[in-house]
């Protein structure tokens, strides 16, 4: 985008001033007194950064700047409809951006920093310690664009209370299992209230591909084969299908996001799901939740009749938010400073203690994760298997929102599960990178 | 009649600058944007009618389209009876005829964003005012999250809802200047109800329906947060208008010429469906002007 | 008027349906708002409680912008009503008094500009705003929505111009008054009622107004609309009394104003659309 001087921006300013009224705030002068880095996120993050549980990771780093953390949050998709139009301008408002790695892709990796370049220079502790797999999740050719900070991976929650209300007593370990508890646990409680077996969020096929994977089949492979069409993939959106007309899902399931389930999970409408382990904290939140110390999490199991062995982990979802510096931020040496506090171990464990997913393994094995985190010992176990919703490349968003359409429309009885997966096939095939 | 002096070309300067600056010089440049292929961290590829052809291709346009089609002409039929019910009331005998007409009016002081509050918090299912109490007379509930046509029916509600006072306001207006004479004269000759509306007074307000008619299609059209933040056009993408199909492809997708192309197709859209009053506008204009 | 008892009867009660279609909503926003908050989805409804303000006070604490944003909202809307008065005047003053070819068609190029949807602009305008680095400032959004309104707003301030005797003018000119003494001392004062009627139209749709400013606002010109869809879609789930909160802040002052602008609403829409 072009680039030009401040003086014209005055110029300009001070031009359309005499047309309109002197409302216009001068970019000028907020940047000439910057107190405040601008931080772009997902609630999630400013909650997991800076929470009171495990502490205020940026407290050091105000400390010592005499700067200020402004975080601005919006919805996953928000987010990056914000932070892309944002980065595009000449005049950068967002000094770090948090990116989820599906919501990427090579054409928007200019729009960014090259961090590897920063590191060079200047760089984080131990980073080795982060995998590759997260560090290559935002590289493109070369240019890593973001570094890894929470990585959300799936597991199973259940709710234990409506367990024992339905004579359950044992967590399900295969998915077989789940598709016949789901249908036991949609019932009328004593008081009336109406529970749904599951939920589901439906605005990205990051729950769908759990169920996906545990039928062992993929949505698109690492090689950008398009396989969502094959029988154990299939077999997932015909069991959601099911599920929709039995009323197992909410009526509105369709509707879903990941903050429609954390409802549906914290006021009781709904008694199972999959999501991100450390929404364990949301489920359990005391001051939020119907049934907090209820809510308990494992991983996905599994289809016994394609996984072998019952209970083995199913390679669920993981995704890596990441932190990037638009190109046009202002103040880039300040903003790396504050990734280069966030990445830091204690941050991590800090954060993990408030409930984030940690990039780096030897937060496992602090003592205060392990006690406020417990699951941690079954995300360790997901991790090694755990794959992303699909590899990353241009069209991405779009694959994504046509597989949803295709599965969608197979809910609603438009069409069969294997005609909707062919459909989805067909259409998204044209979109992947040229080999 | 006097002469233009440079003084008068200066005061009707600023506001030809600002519509050239931000509404007719961005429509040229429109239709300029729409042959282009055009995303993020790449440059402008001139691609001529591609854009086109895509959306001309793309289930999810016309699935926008016949969404768009449909809801407007609900809406605008629904605003017209309803406004036209509400101005033949008012008009006549009513108790509190002002505060009447204020309660009629406040839905137009009301953001989109705040009416689709209101009308989630009414559909909460299970919960929400209006499904529980359809569930205890043993209705179904509405059920917007999951079915595509009951979804397009509650946008439609509430943009009639929010936008009825216009078209009631200038129908009102309309009905207050039908002379008292004339209606009086037809019920002399023994007409009734039903035919003093249909013979004086529907005639005289014609012209006002007309308008009303004209720049609800033109405004209606531009539906967008309804949608938006009521579904975001799911289930299936099966929800969407056409302005919700634009931002997706713009905002989501970075397709700015696909979006352009888009953008263009509704601007001839409009243009085309306002044509006949522009000429009559026109011409009128023109014959003034001498 | 006179009617029957029955017709009478009949006539009030459909008005009162009409009023409770339309002000229903609306009022179950502002006394939600007031509502504690476990028992704003009780079942069955009901609308006797007492009243707590603890919605508000969450808003304040956990929205601390929300009150800033209204403050972005009043500047928005208070600019782009004065430049469009401003322009509307003065363009409105010469097509009322004069006639020539080039403003048959300026004034028709106002009439087709009206017709565009304001949604196709925005594609466009982004680089140009870009470029001139003033996405993100009040003056951007005061601009579009002035630019948006200057139109209905200048034929409104035209229809009320020329109901003014030329009289007065040529008086006033013999007495040695230039143009702008003209327009200051006469026109304006005696336009007041048109000023005002173009003025409702500009301000309801700046303080309400969501696309542009989801668009082309971020941090420093975020408007209470925007900050409204937000609150609507938090990962906690909806708190619907906060929103309520925040909902009933930003259109009380609206629905009051609009309610006392009556006439010129009226008056505005006959000058606007009905003499085309």
């Amino acid at each position: 985008m072009t680039d030009i001087a401040p003086t014209r921006r005055q110029m300009v300013a001070g031009a359309l001033g005499v047309l309109g009224a002197t409302t216009a705030r001068a970019p000028a002068i907020a940047q000439a007194r910057a107190t405040k880095l601008t931080i772009m996120s997902h609630a999630v993050h400013k909650a997991v950064a800076t929470g009171a549980k495990g502490g205020d990771s940026t407290a050091a780093w105000r400390q010592r700047t005499g700067l200020d953390a402004e975080w601005i949050t919006f919805s996953v998709e928000g987010v990056h409809e914000r932070v892309y139009r944002e980065a595009s301008l000449a005049d950068g408002n967002v000094d770090i951006a948090f990116l989820l790695e599906r919501y990427g892709g090579p054409h928007i990796a200019a729009l960014f920093e090259d961090l590897g370049e920063w590191q060079k220079r200047d760089p984080i502790e131990h980073f080795d310690e982060i995998g590759e797999g997260m560090k290559a999740a935002h590289t493109y050719r070369g240019r890593m664009i973001a570094i890894p900070y929470r990585h959300a991976t799936h597991g199973f929650f259940f709710n234990r209370t409506f367990f024992g209300e339905r004579g359950v007593s044992a967590a399900p370990r295969s998915l077989e299992e789940i598709a016949e508890l789901a249908e036991r646990l949609t019932y009328a409680r004593s008081d009336g209230s109406r529970v749904n077996g599951y939920a589901l969020s439906m605005d990205d096929p990051s729950a769908m591909v759990d169920l996906v994977r545990g039928f062992g089949g993929e949505f698109i492979t690492p090689d950008y084969r398009v396989v969502c069409n094959e029988p154990g993939a299939v077999k997932a959106v015909a069991l959601v299908r099911d599920w929709y007309r039995k009323g197992v899902l909410a009526r509105n399931v369709m509707s879903f996001k990941t903050e429609e389930v954390i409802t549906a999970m914290q006021q009781g409408r709904a008694a199972m799901t999959n999501q991100p382990f450390g929404r364990f904290v949301n489920y359990n939140d005391p001051k939020q939740s119907k049934f907090p110390g209820a809510i308990e999490v494992v991983t996905v199991p599994m289809a016994a009749a394609a996984g072998g062995a019952v209970g083995r982990p199913a390679p669920a979802k993981t995704s890596v938010w990441a932190m990037a510096i638009p190109r046009n931020a202002r103040n880039k040496e300040q903003s790396w400073a504050l990734i280069k506090e966030l990445s830091s171990r204690e941050s991590t464990i800090r954060a993990a203690v408030n409930g984030n997913g940690p990039v780096r393994p030897s937060a496992y094995d602090n003592p205060d994760v392990r006690q406020l985190a417990p699951w941690s010992d079954f995300e360790k176990a997901v991790l090694p298997s755990a794959r992303l919703v699909l590899p990353g490349f241009e069209n991405a968003a779009k694959a994504m929102d046509i597989y949803m359409e295709e599965v969608q429309r197979a809910m609603l009885g438009q069409t069969e599960p294997q005609q909707a997966m062919d459909a989805a096939k067909a259409r998204i095939d044209p979109l992947l990178p040229k080999a | 009649m006097h002469r233009l002096r440079p003084a008068h070309y200066l005061m009707i300067a600023p506001a030809q600058l600002m519509l050239a600056a931000v509404i007719v010089l961005p429509a040229i440049s429109l239709l300029w944007l729409s042959l282009e292929r055009y995303t993020y961290g790449r440059a402008p590829e001139f691609v001529g009618l591609a854009n086109y052809l895509f959306i001309l291709g793309d289930r999810a346009f016309w699935r926008a389209s016949f969404n768009t089609f449909v809801v407007v002409n609900i809406v605008v039929y629904g605003e017209l009876l309803l406004g036209l019910g509400l101005a033949l009331l008012v008009a006549g005998w009513v108790p509190f005829r002002r505060l009447v007409v204020s309660a009629l009016l406040a839905p137009y002081a009301i953001t989109e964003v705040s009416a689709v509050v209101m009308w989630r918090y009414m559909l909460e299912p299970d919960i929400g005012m209006i499904n529980y109490a359809l569930m205890a007379i043993g209705l179904d509930q509405i059920d917007y999250g999951g079915d595509p046509v009951t979804a397009l029916g509650v946008a439609a509600a509430m943009a009639i809802w929010m936008h009825t006072p216009f078209t009631f306001l200038i129908l009102y207006a309309a009905l207050l200047t039908v002379p008292v004479e004339l209606v009086e004269a037809a019920k002399v000759d023994g007409a009734g109800a039903w035919q003093v509306f249909r013979h004086v007074k529907f005639r005289l307000i014609v012209p006002a329906i007309l308008i009303a008619l004209l720049f609800r299609y033109i405004t209606a059209m531009r539906l967008f947060a309804e949608i938006w933040l009521l579904t975001e056009g799911g289930p299936a993408r099966m929800t969407e208008v056409l302005a919700v199909y634009l931002y997706r492809q713009a905002f989501k997708y970075h397709e700015f010429g696909v979006a352009a192309a888009t953008g263009f197709a509704m601007l001839v859209l409009s243009l085309a469906i306002a044509m006949p009053y522009l000429v009559q506008m026109y011409r009128r204009m023109v014959r003034d002007a001498v | 008027m006179r009617s029957s008892l029955a017709a009478q009867a009949v006539r009030a009660l459909l008005a009162a349906l009409a009023v409770v279609w339309s002000m229903f909503p609306i009022l179950l926003v502002v006394l939600s708002s007031f509502k504690e908050g476990h028992r704003i989805f009780e079942t069955p409804p009901s609308f006797v409680f007492s009243p707590t303000l603890e919605h508000y006070v969450r808003l304040w604490e956990k929205w601390p912008d929300f009150f800033s944003n209204m403050a972005n909202s009043l500047i928005v809307t208070i600019g782009a009503t004065l430049l469009t008065v401003a322009t509307a005047t003065l363009g409105g003053y010469v097509h009322a008094r004069y006639r020539s070819r080039l403003l048959t068609g300026t004034a028709f190029m106002m009439i087709v500009v009206r017709m565009l949807p304001p949604i196709v602009v925005t594609l466009p305008l982004f680089p140009a705003v870009n470029w001139l680095r003033i996405h993100d400032t009040h003056l951007l959004l005061v601009v579009i929505y002035a630019t948006f309104f200057v139109s209905l707003a200048t034929w409104i301030m035209k229809a009320f111009i020329e109901r003014i005797p030329r009289e007065l003018e040529e008086a006033a000119f013999v007495d040695g008054a230039g143009l702008r003494q003209i327009l200051l001392r006469v026109i304006l004062p005696l336009s007041a009622n048109g000023v005002f009627a173009a003025s409702v139209f500009v301000l309801v749709y700046s303080w309400n107004e969501y696309f542009f400013a989801l668009i082309f606002t971020t941090r420093s010109a975020k408007t209470a609309p925007l900050v409204i869809s937000e609150i609507l879609s938090t990962v906690e789930g909806v708190d619907w009394g906060l929103l309520f909160a925040a909902a009933t802040l930003q259109l009380l002052p609206i629905v009051v104003f609009v309610v006392a602008a009556q006439r010129y609403v009226v008056a505005g829409l006959a000058a606007g659309s009905v003499k085309g």
